[in-house]
């Protein structure tokens, strides 16, 4: 029996194209494109998908530059029922190369003739076709999207695999109508079709979808912070000239505009969200006085839960309840989605205790792309239920609300005391001019765990704050629990997420 | 006009020492800079060494740029105007 078809936010974008037409759906700095431009992009790739592609092929594969070409690509590709596996334009070819092959695609779009997969692909004589996507031109029909169901994917997406090949994460229409439901009706934001979105994330980080698929829906304008200049210097003048009302963002933006936050007033804000990595309490706070109108949320969730699936909104000033070590609250499961933690055993934790966190419900997708092993060990998927999905995370939940410990795999062992970096961290954060802290270990030669430190700061005399670190943690922490190295840093390495890179953390300690 | 000496000319000096800072961020003690030097003709002039290089300026003269001024930077040219600037030179 297959299931009934289901609208997607592609339909809603084609009416809100014929509602607003000459309202601006994608705002670039340099350019900003009505929804009915857009609309007429996207049919006339739509029309040449439908014509030159079979409709066997179900995945297409996008260069996912910043560009009107990708997003309407993007669209399209939806439009015409398949799904769309993005590649990271700075990623190396040949890892964009291992996407491509796993995802098993035979068509390319890029947005232009040349760039350095297309390349790849014809000195390896990949089977892949490119189509440079500004070159197909037609006179755009005006049909509907075709129909899909719920368990037709929308989108492939592969993270960055701790080890050798990229994880292939695929999401289905079923995960992401269920975001779309809970985000835009169910969890009491009042968006406007006035809003502007920012959307500040490269398309092959999930958090990108909510940021155009949700304004999109609603009829309101996607502001697009392109990589042309400094990253979080590009996403403050957004904010600023763009008039933001709508801003999801990562944490390692606010560690960045710390110490300019006295200039930063944005009265125009009405929903600001965090998520991708811990947010600290302290800086959140900070947030506060520059959003006087705005709503501030913590939002959680890993790719394979699709997109975000919890939330805590933050009051100012927040009380004790919000955070913990420092960090906010991840607050509660979305709609649809519920949290449980269990131990190492597979056991249900004691009330207020810490285990794993794992999260089931209809975001939830059921494995991983062609990896039956990866799969298994991360996903409990029974017939008639909801697919479950071990997260990794360790939390703890206290009177309903959940809180982020850190990850599984930072729990360090030293000397076989278990040390959770978060509670060295939120130590070190207290002092003054620390912007940001990481915790990290290194297995020495003999198997002992070496603690670094690693605090971001600058303008102050490093070798004051090493001694003052030292002399603070000595006097919070038992003695097991003290880094061994501390390291100041101007400004922590990130990865092409925004996120503070915490490998190459470590790997600058074995170049000293 | 009068003619000034190059040593007594703050731009000449103020860019020297920015240079000296290019030169230990990118590793590159041949590195030359130029008004227009900009950061598609550095290689590893991204968003992170951008800050990097912004911090050891300030440190290095004793400013703090405003987020503002940061924001209008595009050039190294850029950099020394608001250096000079800030510095009172």
């Amino acid at each position: 029996m297959s299931l009934p078809y289901v609208s997607t936010f592609v339909d809603d974008f084609v009416r809100c194209a014929g509602r607003f037409p000459s309202e601006p759906a994608l705002v670039f700095p340099d350019q900003t494109t009505t929804y009915a431009e857009l609309l007429a992009l996207v049919q006339g790739i739509r029309d040449w998908i439908d014509s030159e592609i079979p409709v066997s092929e179900r995945r297409i594969a996008v260069h996912a530059t910043q560009d009107v070409f990708t997003y309407a690509a993007i669209l399209a590709i939806l439009a015409s029922g398949r799904a769309y596996v993005p590649l990271n334009p700075h990623n190396p070819a040949q890892r964009n190369g291992s996407c491509l092959t796993q995802a098993d695609v035979a068509t390319l779009f890029q947005s232009g003739a040349e760039t350095e997969i297309s390349v790849w692909v014809l000195e390896q004589r990949v089977p892949v076709e490119i189509v440079n996507l500004r070159t197909i031109s037609s006179n755009p029909s005006e049909r509907k999207p075709t129909p899909v169901r719920e368990s037709d994917m929308a989108y492939l997406l592969f993270t960055s695999g701790s080890t050798g090949n990229p994880k292939g994460v695929p999401i289905y229409h079923g995960n992401l109508r269920r975001f779309m439901k809970a985000f835009l009706g169910e969890m009491g934001f009042e968006f406007r079709q006035s809003d502007r979105f920012l959307q500040m994330f490269e398309l092959t980080f999930d958090l990108s979808i909510m940021c155009f698929a949700a304004p999109l829906a609603i009829g309101a304008a996607c502001h697009v912070v392109t990589g042309s200049g400094v990253g979080f210097l590009d996403v403050a003048k957004t904010l600023q000239r763009g008039k933001i009302s709508v801003a999801l963002m990562v944490p390692s933006v606010l560690s960045f505009l710390e110490s300019y936050l006295d200039e930063i007033d944005l009265p125009d804000m009405r929903y600001s969200l965090f998520c991708g990595e811990a947010l600290p309490s302290l800086l959140a706070e900070k947030w506060h006085r520059c959003i006087p109108s705005a709503r501030l949320f913590n939002v959680y969730g890993p790719t394979e839960a699709t997109i975000f699936c919890s939330a805590y909104e933050l009051k100012s000033p927040l009380d004790s309840a919000g955070e913990y070590q420092g960090v906010v609250s991840i607050g509660v499961p979305m709609p649809g989605t519920a949290f449980s933690l269990i131990s190492e055993t597979g056991d249900c934790v004691a009330p207020g205790e810490k285990g794993e966190l794992v999260i089931s419900g209809a975001q939830v997708t059921d494995q991983y792309w062609r990896n039956p092993e990866k799969t298994l060990a991360a996903f409990t998927v029974r017939s008639g239920e909801a697919p479950a999905y071990r997260t990794g995370d360790i939390a703890f939940a206290a009177e309903g609300n959940y809180y982020y410990c850190g990850r599984a795999d930072y729990q360090l062992k030293v000397d076989g005391y278990r040390i959770e970096a978060g509670e060295v961290e939120h130590h070190a954060r207290t002092l003054a001019g620390v912007r940001n802290v990481v915790l990290a270990g290194q297995a020495e030669t003999n198997g002992r765990v070496k603690l670094h430190l690693f605090l971001e700061a600058s303008d102050i005399d490093q070798e004051a704050l090493r001694t003052a670190c030292k002399t603070h943690l000595a006097e919070k922490l038992p003695s097991y629990m003290l880094p061994q190295r501390i390291h100041v840093l101007d400004s922590f390495p990130l990865n092409q997420n925004g996120k503070v890179d915490r490998k190459a953390l470590i790997s600058g300690v074995h170049q000293e | 006009m009068a003619s000034i000496q190059p040593q007594d000319d703050p731009r000449v000096e103020i860019q020297r020492v920015v240079e000296g800072i290019f030169r230990d961020l990118f590793r590159d003690e041949s590195l030359t800079i130029h008004t227009e030097t900009s950061a598609k003709d550095i290689e590893g002039w991204d968003s992170l060494a951008h800050i990097t290089l912004i911090v050891a300026i300030e440190k290095k003269f004793g400013i703090k740029f405003k987020l503002a001024e940061l924001q209008e930077i595009r050039n190294v040219g850029d950099i020394l105007a608001l250096v000079k600037t800030k510095t009172g030179k």
